[in-house]
């Protein structure tokens, strides 16, 4: 009794024997598996990397010199270093505008870049003690305040706690490590004021910053009090102002969301197009090689296999065939988009967040679910033919 | 013949990608005046990819199943070490976004786990026939 044939093994010896033919359909959904994989992990990613950034802007409106604009939101949401000089006067002229409930602002310096790996970095300076934009992040990241002489960092910059680095030819020690936002913070150093000021007033800063004080600012960030309407505030400051940019935090994610989507619809058509293809493709390769096994199958059914044993044998087939290609394409997926994640997020330009354990085996669980549906499927059409066909008629069709 | 010549082939390809690859398709960045990490650890991939080609070009020559077997082996070894050299013998740049942590290493790491995974299968395949024989 232990060497009973199961259907299971029948199924497993004819995927094994037919090695070309397993190959090909494991093949085409090795490739949808992996095509849906990506898609899948990129569209979450991103998603999540907009969500965490848009915890992350913390202010209602942002105000920048006009023609810096496009620096300052790659800098925040790619991490492109950039320099900007804003006069601080701007502070107190915003603070007078109707509903402006609070302001705070930052500096944004490039660092310098001159060999390999110290390539350049965008250094932010904030003042502790009006800030309400990454102060609270840092808090909730290094639980104490930080002193002229350190400084706070992105997890993307190989940095440690305790390590000392040097910016603009003053030392500094990294006080902690932030957690990963997605955005350009994970590429960012940031500063206190106490601290940037000893950056400007260094010999290096001499040569390479054109600001020799500390009267310059980059962006100023505001908070409208409740009850005000921020577009309105956000009207009125342009109106009121020129040669600066005003943009609500909000609508800065649109546009990163606009081209989000556009991404979304690309990755949506091509699954559709290769779930579709993939489809015919294993539905034409089990139409084509069940029509050459009607003998076999009339042997089977002379010798008493039931069409119901016949039916889950050539399921079987199919759901092994799906498994295994399914598996593979997910690893190989998997591998690439793990070791290139730095390289993907870096070429994005959207704020892409890497995804955590739970997230990649609830994506993982779609592909599996939807490659062995389609696997199934592609059977019916066999089965149906199968299921009109009594033993003798099969044999000789088979002949 | 068909298993030498495919395994011939597969080493030859693979270990010409990790010795030129480095420096044109997945190219680490400019040396300048002092030399980083990551060009140390591409060198040293080069003389392993030279080693690579060597054993394709020996499971070629070599008709002893037995003698092919041990190449599998000795290739997987090598596998391991061309991941260790640039993740922990050797190292690169310690920011994450720097071609050699984003693009180099990245592709000599899946390389290596190519070699790795298909010498393990040529081992079991190469186990079988002799244990027929």
């Amino acid at each position: 009794m232990k060497n009973k044939l199961t259907v299971f093994d029948i199924a497993w010896k004819n995927v094994k024997s037919r090695a070309y033919r397993t190959g090909v359909m494991t093949l085409f959904i090795f490739v949808l598996a992996a095509t849906l994989f990506t898609c899948m992990v990129m569209l979450t990613s991103m998603e999540n990397g907009i969500e965490s950034t848009s915890k992350r802007l913390g202010a209602d409106i942002v105000v920048v010199p006009a023609r810096y604009y496009s620096s300052i939101e790659n800098a925040l949401f790619t991490g492109e270093p950039c320099t900007v000089y804003f006069d601080k006067s701007w502070v107190e002229r915003l603070e007078e505008v109707e509903g402006v409930e609070s302001t705070s602002s930052q500096l944004f310096l490039a660092t310098l870049g001159a060999e390999c790996c110290e390539s350049l970095t965008q250094l932010i300076a904030f003042d502790e003690a009006d800030d309400f934009v990454v102060s609270p992040w840092i808090k909730e990241n290094t639980a104490k305040s930080m002193t002229d002489s350190e400084v706070v960092v992105g997890c993307d910059l190989g940095l440690h706690e305790g390590e000392e680095v040097t910016y603009y030819g003053v030392d500094f020690t990294v006080a902690g490590v932030l957690e990963q936002s997605g955005m350009g913070y994970d590429h960012t150093v940031f500063v206190n004021l106490d601290g940037a000021r000893r950056i400007i007033q260094s010999e290096s800063a001499k040569n390479f910053l054109t600001i020799q004080n500390d009267d310059f600012i980059s962006m100023v960030n505001l908070k409208v009090k409740d009850g005000y309407d921020i577009e309105a505030v956000s009207n009125a400051i342009a109106t009121k102002y020129e040669d600066i940019a005003v943009y609500i935090t909000s609508k800065m994610l649109g546009n990163v969301e606009k081209d989000m989507k556009g991404f979304s619809t690309y990755c949506k058509i091509l699954s559709v197009i290769l779930v579709l293809l993939s489809t015919i493709a294993v539905v034409s390769i089990f139409s084509i090689t069940i029509n050459e096994r009607k003998r076999e199958f009339g042997i089977f059914i002379l010798f008493g296999t039931s069409k119901k044993q016949l039916i889950e044998i050539i399921v079987i087939e199919a759901a092994i065939i799906t498994v295994i290609g399914t598996l593979a394409g997910i690893f190989a997926s998997g591998a690439v988009m793990l070791f290139f994640q730095n390289l993907i997020s870096a070429n994005m330009a959207i704020p892409y967040l890497e995804l955590d354990f739970v997230g990649m085996l609830v994506i993982l669980l779609k592909c599996i679910l939807i490659t062995l549906g389609m696997g199934c499927v592609s059977t019916i059409y066999s089965l149906i033919n199968l299921g009109r066909s009594n033993g003798v008629d099969l044999l000789k069709e088979g002949e | 013949m068909k298993n030498r010549i495919i395994n011939a082939l597969f080493h030859i390809l693979t270990g010409v990608l990790l010795a030129i690859g480095p420096y044109t398709l997945f190219q680490v960045c400019d040396t300048s005046e002092k030399i980083m990490k990551c060009w140390w650890s591409v060198r040293a991939e080069t003389g392993i990819g030279i080693l690579i080609v060597f054993t394709g070009i020996l499971s070629w020559i070599l008709k002893n199943k037995e003698a092919r077997l041990a190449l599998n082996l000795n290739n997987i070894a090598t596998g391991i070490v061309a991941i260790l050299i640039p993740s922990w013998l050797i190292g690169g740049c310690a920011k994450e976004t720097m071609l050699c942590r984003s693009l180099t290493f990245p592709a000599i790491y899946i390389i290596s786990m190519v070699i790795i995974l298909f010498n393990i299968g040529n081992l079991i395949y190469l186990r079988k026939r002799i244990g027929n024989e």
